[in-house]
C-alpha cells in the first residue's frame, strides 16, 4: 500500500471510510527504526494503536484516541506524519504536497546556523584528525531535512547559471545526506563532499538569509556561553521570536551527543545555561528571555 | 503522598518508558505533568502558610494564576549574582538564596515548555527535551528542601498569590 492509498481510506474530516476494522501499518521511530503494527477503528474513529513488540495505546472503554502523533512508512515513500485527534486520522502533510520556497529557506537557515556553530572545543590541543572527527560528530546539518522542499524552479531570479549551480550543489548534498544514517556519523569522505556542496549552497543563498543586527548580537552573546559548553554538546542553534505571553524571547536549541550526554543531568545543565545566557544577553544589551531546549543530534537528524 | 510528588513521579515514568519508540504524545504529557508538579508544590506551600483555615485552602488554591506566577518568577530569575550563594532582585534589592533563584528559573522555563507541549504541535518534543524538562523540575524539588524554611521563601510565595490582586489606591 502506498501513502496515497492509505490516506484515501479516510474522509476529509479524518473518519475511516470502512467504519469498522483495522489497517496494517509500519511505524517509524525518530531513529528511523521500523515496527509493524495495526491501527484499529470503530464507528469510523481510531480506538487503538498497536505496535508489535512495543506499546499498545487504547482507552479502557475503547473510546476514540486523542493527541497521538505517528510516523507511518509505506513502501519507499517518505514517512507520513499522522495525528489522531479525537479518533479522527489527520495527515500533517499531503504526500504529493508542493515544495515551497519559504519552507526550504527555513530549513536551510537552521542548517546554515548549525554549519556555523560546531562545538569542536576546545583546549587547542587537538590534532587535525581529532578535530575532523569532532567536526563530523557535530555535523547534524548533514541530513536531508536541510534541503527539504527545495525546488530549483522557484529561484529564477538567480539566472540560469547560478540556478543550475545551486541545483547541482543541492543534488550532491542530498545524495550524501541520503546515505548517512540518522543514528550514526558520516564518514570522512561523506563529510567533505557534503561540506563542499553545502558551502556552495550557503554562498548562493546568502542574500536570502540575511542576519538582522539584533540576531548578530544574540549570536555573539550565545557564542560566549557556548565556549563553556561541555564536550558532549555538539552544536547549537537559536531562533528569535516571542513566548506565549508575546514577550520577546530567544529559543536556544542545544544539541547533545547521543552516546555521551548525561541524560539524567540535562535538566541541571539546561537551568545553568538559561542563567548564563540571560546574563550574556543582558551584557550585550538584549532584552529577550532565553528558553533552552535540549535535544540530541540524532533526534535532530531524524526529524521527519 | 502529596499530589505534586505523585505528578513528578508520573512525569518521570512517562519519559522513561518506551525509550527509543516515538510516542510524542506521552513526552508532551510528561513535560506538562512536570510543570504541574512544580505549580502545585508552590501553591500547596503557599496556601499552607497563608491560609489558616485548612478547609478553604483548596478554594484559595484555585485563585493562583499561571501568568502572574510566571511574572513573579521572571523577576526572581532575573536577579543578579550577589556574593556566594545569593542573588539580588533588581527591582527591590532583596537578596534571595541560589536555590530559590533556581526554582524561579525552572518555573519560567517549564511554564513556557508546558504551553508549547500542550498547544504547539508544530514544534516537536523530543525525548531528550522531555527528560531535561522533567529533570529541571526534579532539581527544583530538591532545591525546595534547601529553602523551604528561608525567610525569603515566605515573601516569594506570598508574591505568587498577592501580585494578582488589585491594590487599594
Amino acid at each position: 500500500m502506498t501513502a496515497i492509498e492509505f490516506t484515501e481510506k479516510f474522509e476529509d474530516m479524518g473518519r475511516y471510510r470502512a467504519v469498522n476494522g483495522y489497517e496494517n501499518v509500519t511505524f517509524v521511530t525518530r531513529t528511523r527504526r521500523r515496527y509493524p503494527g495495526r491501527v484499529h477503528f470503530r464507528d469510523g474513529f481510531c480506538v487503538r494503536v498497536e505496535m508489535d513488540g512495543g506499546g499498545d495505546w487504547s482507552y479502557p472503554d475503547q473510546s476514540p484516541l486523542n493527541e497521538i502523533r505517528l510516523l507511518l512508512q509505506f513502501d519507499e515513500d517518505k514517512p507520513l506524519a499522522t495525528a489522531v485527534d479525537h479518533g479522527r486520522v489527520l495527515f500533517q502533510q499531503s504526500p504529493e504536497r508542493e515544495a515551497s520556497k519559504k519552507e526550504f529557506l527555513a530549513n536551510f537557515r537552521v542548517a546554515r546556523n548549525l554549519f556555523a556553530h560546531p562545538q569542536v572545543d576546545v583546549d587547542g590541543r587537538q590534532d587535525a584528525v581529532a578535530l575532523e572527527r569532532m567536526l563530523i560528530r557535530s555535523a547534524i546539518w548533514l541530513t536531508p531535512k536541510s534541503v527539504e522542499a527545495f525546488n530549483a524552479d522557484q529561484f529564477p531570479e538567480l539566472g540560469p547559471d547560478r540556478q543550475f549551480e545551486l541545483k547541482s550543489a543541492v543534488n550532491r548534498f542530498q545524495e550524501v545526506a541520503d546515505q548517512v544514517p540518522a543514528d550514526a556519523p558520516a564518514t570522512d569522505v561523506q563529510f567533505r563532499n557534503a561540506a563542499e556542496a553545502f558551502t556552495v549552497m550557503r554562498d548562493i543563498l546568502a542574500p536570502y538569509l540575511s542576519i538582522p543586527d539584533e540576531a548578530r548580537k544574540v549570536e555573539k552573546a550565545l557564542a560566549e556561553v557556548g565556549k563553556e559548553f561541555p564536550t558532549w554538546v555538539i552544536n547549537w542553534d537559536y531562533e528569535l521570536g516571542s513566548d506565549s505571553d508575546d514577550a520577546a524571547a530567544v529559543w536556544v536549541n542545544v544539541f547533545a551527543d547521543n552516546s555521551t550526554a548525561p541524560i539524567p543531568q540535562l535538566g541541571r545543565y539546561a537551568s545553568d545555561w538559561t542563567t548564563k545566557i540571560r546574563t550574556s544577553l543582558t551584557v550585550a544589551g538584549i532584552d529577550r528571555w532565553p528558553y533552552v531546549r535540549v535535544r540530541t543530534g540524532d533526534e535532530h537528524k531524524a526529524r521527519a | 503522598m502529596p499530589h505534586h510528588d505523585e505528578l513528578l513521579i508520573l512525569a518521570r515514568q512517562m519519559v522513561d518508558r518506551n525509550p527509543g519508540l516515538q510516542v510524542e504524545a506521552e513526552l508532551r504529557r510528561a513535560v506538562s505533568t512536570a510543570y504541574y508538579a512544580l505549580f502545585h508544590l508552590l501553591i500547596d506551600e503557599a496556601t499552607d502558610r497563608l491560609v489558616q483555615i485548612a478547609t478553604i485552602r483548596h478554594r484559595v488554591a484555585r485563585t493562583f494564576d499561571h501568568t502572574i506566577m510566571k511574572k513573579v518568577c521572571q523577576e526572581y530569575a532575573d536577579a543578579t549574582a550577589f556574593g556566594v550563594g545569593e542573588y539580588k532582585i533588581k527591582k527591590n534589592g532583596q537578596t534571595i538564596p541560589t536555590a530559590l533563584f533556581n526554582i524561579a528559573v525552572t518555573f519560567v522555563a517549564l511554564e513556557e515548555a508546558r504551553i508549547q507541549a500542550d498547544y504547539n504541535l508544530k514544534a516537536d518534543v523530543t525525548r531528550a527535551q522531555a527528560a531535561a524538562d522533567v529533570g529541571r523540575v526534579e532539581a527544583a524539588f530538591k532545591n525546595w528542601l534547601l529553602v523551604e524554611t528561608h525567610h525569603a521563601t515566605d515573601d516569594f510565595l506570598s508574591e505568587l498569590w498577592c501580585r494578582g490582586m488589585p491594590k487599594r489606591t
